[in-house]
């Protein structure tokens, strides 16, 4: 307990950095949610913003639709935060909840255009339905791992952050030269830099 | 997270490329005779795939602050208490194996799953599948609803059992009889779901 509220001082504070907030848990920042702290919801809302949209853009929804199952799953989520026995799961939670949403809109959709329209042919119709069959356990599983790989990205200094982006999350990442360039190093310590970064992320993944 | 054997950077320019031919034989060898760095290359070459598959979508800006804001109301909600009667919703028998032949909705692979249920009450739905093991049945079940529940229940007339039931809505009961039974979910807000007239057996 003496250990949360020494986060909470940290997390709180007028100086609180990105990299300290990501040493609360889930099921800490849920129990601040809980006693109303708006910034522990900013944050819980932001450490899964990316995968939650990501699961109804995934089964083919536009990004209207999306951003209304996002807000659904986290407005399911205010409702029941009282009422979460295992909050240390809350990914689970707001997982599996983004995806039953995102199947109930299917089944919604599924069934008005069934009841429509006559001059449409079934296999346009069907070419409209988002496939539920693409939010699969292991799908779904794949998506949490990179967002948690993406959170500890997110945590650690700036210059690290910069360096994974650009050498790894980018399609075609840009030269060492210009990497160098862009964060003020030789193109010799890139290689050390990368592995220091890397074992960041690792420590930040494995506790 | 440091080999004591090899260097961490080494272990990363194994996976990103910068070892020249000797560098990389011998690290390769190492690896292959060290369970501790083995472990930890695959840790890292999975992290950084991970990097590289990359697909998540960040959601639009306005939509997220839309979502941050909406939290103040909830502190303002949860202040007001309400009194209510209990209400109880009767489930509505939305589809269910029952009457279909083996091939039809059981899978093969499962032969002592008897029969699937899925009911529908207001906007929350239950599901259940019910198996056979020797004598007695079980019931594996699934509440989709936008609360989460409190308990569920299994009854009749001379029979009670309850179940808790998870953040999920997972809930199960194992030991039954055959018999005809009321399932029933108690809900948030003196609610309770009923799915009446289970005919097991």
């Amino acid at each position: 307990m003496r250990n949360l509220f020494r986060l909470r001082f940290i997390f709180f504070g007028k100086t609180a950095k990105l990299a300290e907030k990501m040493e609360l848990t889930d099921e800490e920042l849920v129990a601040e949610c809980r006693a109303g702290n708006q910034n522990a919801w900013e944050e819980l809302v932001r450490r899964y913003r990316r995968l939650i949209y990501t699961i109804p853009r995934r089964a083919g929804f536009d990004e209207d639709v999306s951003s209304d199952v996002f807000q659904q799953v986290f407005a399911i989520l205010i409702q029941n935060l009282d009422r979460i026995k295992h909050p240390a799961q809350i990914q689970a939670w707001l997982v599996t909840t983004a995806r039953r949403e995102t199947i109930r809109l299917i089944k919604m959709r599924s069934a008005e255009r069934s009841r429509s329209a006559d001059d449409e042919t079934v296999g346009e119709r069907l070419l409209e339905i988002p496939d539920q069959g693409i939010l699969a356990d292991d799908e779904l599983m794949k998506l949490e791992a990179q967002n948690n790989v993406r959170n500890a990205v997110e945590s650690i200094d700036e210059r690290c952050r910069k360096l994974l982006q650009m050498l790894f999350y980018l399609q075609n990442p840009p030269p060492y030269s210009e990497i160098a360039g862009a964060l003020g190093i030789s193109e010799g310590s890139i290689g050390p830099t990368r592995a220091r970064c890397l074992e960041k992320v690792l420590k930040k993944l494995n506790g | 997270m440091e080999s004591p054997h090899i260097t961490f950077e080494k272990l990363t320019d194994l996976l990103v490329g910068g070892l020249n031919p000797n560098d990389h034989a011998e690290v390769t060898a190492h690896v292959a005779g060290c369970s501790g760095c083995a472990i930890l290359k695959m840790k890292l070459e999975r992290t950084i795939g991970l990097m590289q598959s990359y697909g998540l979508e960040d959601v639009p800006s306005h939509i997220f602050e839309r979502t941050v804001d909406a939290f103040s109301q909830r502190t303002s909600t949860r202040e007001v208490g309400r009194e209510s009667v209990l209400e109880t919703i009767t489930a509505v028998l939305n589809f269910t194996t029952s009457g279909f032949n083996n091939a039809f909705g059981l899978r093969s692979d499962f032969p002592e799953t008897l029969q699937q249920f899925s009911y529908q009450a207001g906007d929350s739905e239950v599901t259940f599948q019910i198996t056979r093991r020797n004598d007695s049945f079980s019931i594996l079940g699934e509440l989709n609803s936008v609360l989460i529940g409190e308990s569920t229940a299994l009854k009749n007339d001379s029979f009670e059992l309850t179940s808790p039931i998870s953040d999920l809505g997972e809930f199960s009961f194992t030991g039954i009889s055959e018999g005809v039974y009321n399932l029933e979910i108690q809900m948030p807000e003196n609610s309770k779901i009923v799915v009446p007239g289970i005919s097991i057996g």
